[in-house]
């Protein structure tokens, strides 16, 4: 079975400097990677560039075995907030079943499966009791699990989150986590973050991304490696397992 | 009132003013739906003034009016939906030439026209008192043709609005809802001219429709409110411009806005109630 995606030597620039340079990835079936580095590094570009909204500059690009802008169906993407307007007039399950376009009949309405499945995915994601609420009126961690629940609707082989716990309390990203890491039992999953310390609990690896790519075992993550990404020495704060208030590096 | 209403009943071309009125207000709610939530009002101010350009260059062909104008309009929809669409961050410049361009073309031919004798001020602002069948059904055909695109779209030409990213990544075309949409804001555009002329018919579009985003959750309550408030504000206008002997386009629009400054005082009024009640 080919690996889910399959980055060669892949380079990217808008119009200056390269973002993305010479980057190459494998992530296999099954795997649960977490992409750190430092704002600007590339993260939202990578993950852009796999699915398809971006082509590279040189280098290829395989989701699936596929063009990434063929396989991106079967992908499902959890952008960062500001993708779109939170007083936009929908409703939190209307926004959920946006996940079904692709697969809900071209013309009318959602059909009666549109529905079951949007309404599983909102169970899963707990997100089912405000199901008819209005966007605007959720909190950040709610909209993350809307978010969330949208991206699980299109039944997803491969799951992309971008800083899926940015803005949000330290007990609901635990939260968050641990419904991903459910996830994963039947989709790959790759998640963009800041937060090295905590991602490293629950992926198996971390790629660096800083215009070049570096992976790791989530073992192998020491100080010495985060201060290379960064470019300085990053202070750790090590997160006691079930305790929130610790910091972020 | 009473006058306006037994004026009514008896004569022909107030019955046709109302009609007009009424169909105007479905055309408005829906495509103006979209226009306020989408944000492209500039766009749409941009179609419509276009359209002067098709005006003023049928006229000097002794072509009909009216296919000037959609035909103005909807090459006008394209240019700007494909600047808008490819090359982005020249939006605002090109709308804004192509706004002043089209409105320029238009006085150009229509003042080269033999026989001057076109009443320009009813294009601008609207005459419609001289609303005839012949446009009635114009109009109504447009908004069947208008209601059935976006009841059979409607999916995707929400999710383009909120979110087009994530549109693009669900398989969505783009770029084709996306010209389907200015297209319908330019044929909805044509069938106004004759109420309240291309250039107050942004207000038709955005008043009612921002009125209802105030108080509904959805863009098809959306959709259904600013129909209602159209039709109402239009019926409303008609009955003061016919007692006070005002402009009919112009009053239209005054009772629009005036009932969009009441509705954002009210809309604070009911926030800051249902705050207090989430304090308490």
């Amino acid at each position: 079975m080919s690996p889910v995606i399959e980055l060669h030597d892949v380079s990217f620039r808008y119009d200056g400097p390269m973002i993305l340079e010479d980057v190459s990835l494998t992530v296999e079936q099954g795997e649960f990677l977490g992409v750190v580095g430092p704002n600007g590094g590339g993260k939202t570009t990578l993950l852009k560039l796999i699915l398809g909204l971006l082509d590279p500059v040189e280098g290829n690009i395989r989701v699936m075995g596929r063009a990434p802008s063929e396989a991106r169906r079967a992908v499902g993407y959890v952008p960062q907030f500001a993708t779109f307007r939170r007083d936009f007039p929908i409703s939190v399950e209307e926004t959920v079943l946006l996940g079904r376009l692709g697969l809900a009949p071209m013309f009318g309405g959602y059909s009666k499966a549109d529905r079951e499945a949007a309404r599983c995915a909102m169970a899963e994601s707990e997100g089912l009791e405000f199901r008819n609420r209005s966007l605007s009126t959720l909190s950040g961690g709610e909209l993350q699990r809307v978010l969330i629940a949208r991206a699980l609707a299109t039944d997803p082989k491969l799951l992309l989150l971008d800083e899926p716990t940015a803005n949000i309390d330290l007990r609901v990203e635990k939260d968050i986590f641990d419904l991903l890491k459910q996830i994963n039992a039947r989709a790959t999953i790759v998640v963009v973050s800041h937060d090295i310390g905590f991602i490293s609990r629950y992926v198996q690896r971390v790629a660096c991304l800083n215009r070049t790519l570096i992976c790791h075992t989530t073992s192998e993550i020491t100080g010495e490696v985060i201060a290379d990404l960064y470019g300085r020495p990053v202070r750790i704060v090590r997160h006691a397992a079930q305790a929130p208030g610790g910091g972020g590096p | 009132m009473i006058e306006f209403l037994s004026a009514l009943l008896t004569q022909g071309f107030l019955q046709n003013a109302l009609m007009a009125a009424l169909l105007a207000s479905v055309g408005c709610g829906i495509i103006g739906s979209f226009v306020v939530v989408k944000r492209i009002g500039y766009l749409a101010g941009g179609i419509a003034h276009t359209i002067l350009a098709g005006l003023g260059i049928a006229y000097y062909m002794g072509a009909d009016p009216r296919t000037g104008a959609l035909v103005a309009a909807i090459v006008a929809a394209l240019i700007i939906g494909g600047v808008s669409l490819r090359y982005k961050q020249h939006e605002d410049i090109v709308i804004g030439a192509l706004w002043a361009v089209g409105m320029a073309t238009g006085i150009v031919f229509i003042s080269q026209t033999p026989g001057y004798n076109v009443d320009l001020m009813s294009y601008l602002f609207g005459n419609i008192l001289m609303v005839s069948r012949t446009d009635l059904y114009i109009m109504a055909g447009l908004d069947v043709a208008v209601a059935a695109l976006v009841a059979l779209f409607y999916k995707q030409i929400v999710a383009i609005c909120f979110d087009e990213e994530f549109a693009r990544i669900r398989g969505v075309n783009v770029g084709a809802i996306y010209l389907l949409l200015l297209c319908m804001v330019a044929v909805t555009v044509v069938s106004l001219i004759q109420v309240v002329g291309l250039i107050l018919v942004i207000a038709l579009f955005t008043l009612p429709a921002a009125i209802a985003g105030e108080f509904v959750g959805s863009v098809a309550a959306m959709i259904v409110v600013a129909c209602v408030l159209g039709a109402v504000f239009g019926f409303i206008g008609l009955g003061v411009s016919y007692a006070s002997n005002l402009p009919s386009g112009a009053t239209i629009i005054l009772v629009a806005g005036l009932a969009y400054l009441i509705s954002l005082a009210i809309a604070r009024i009911v926030r800051r109630k249902i705050l207090r009640q989430l304090a308490n």
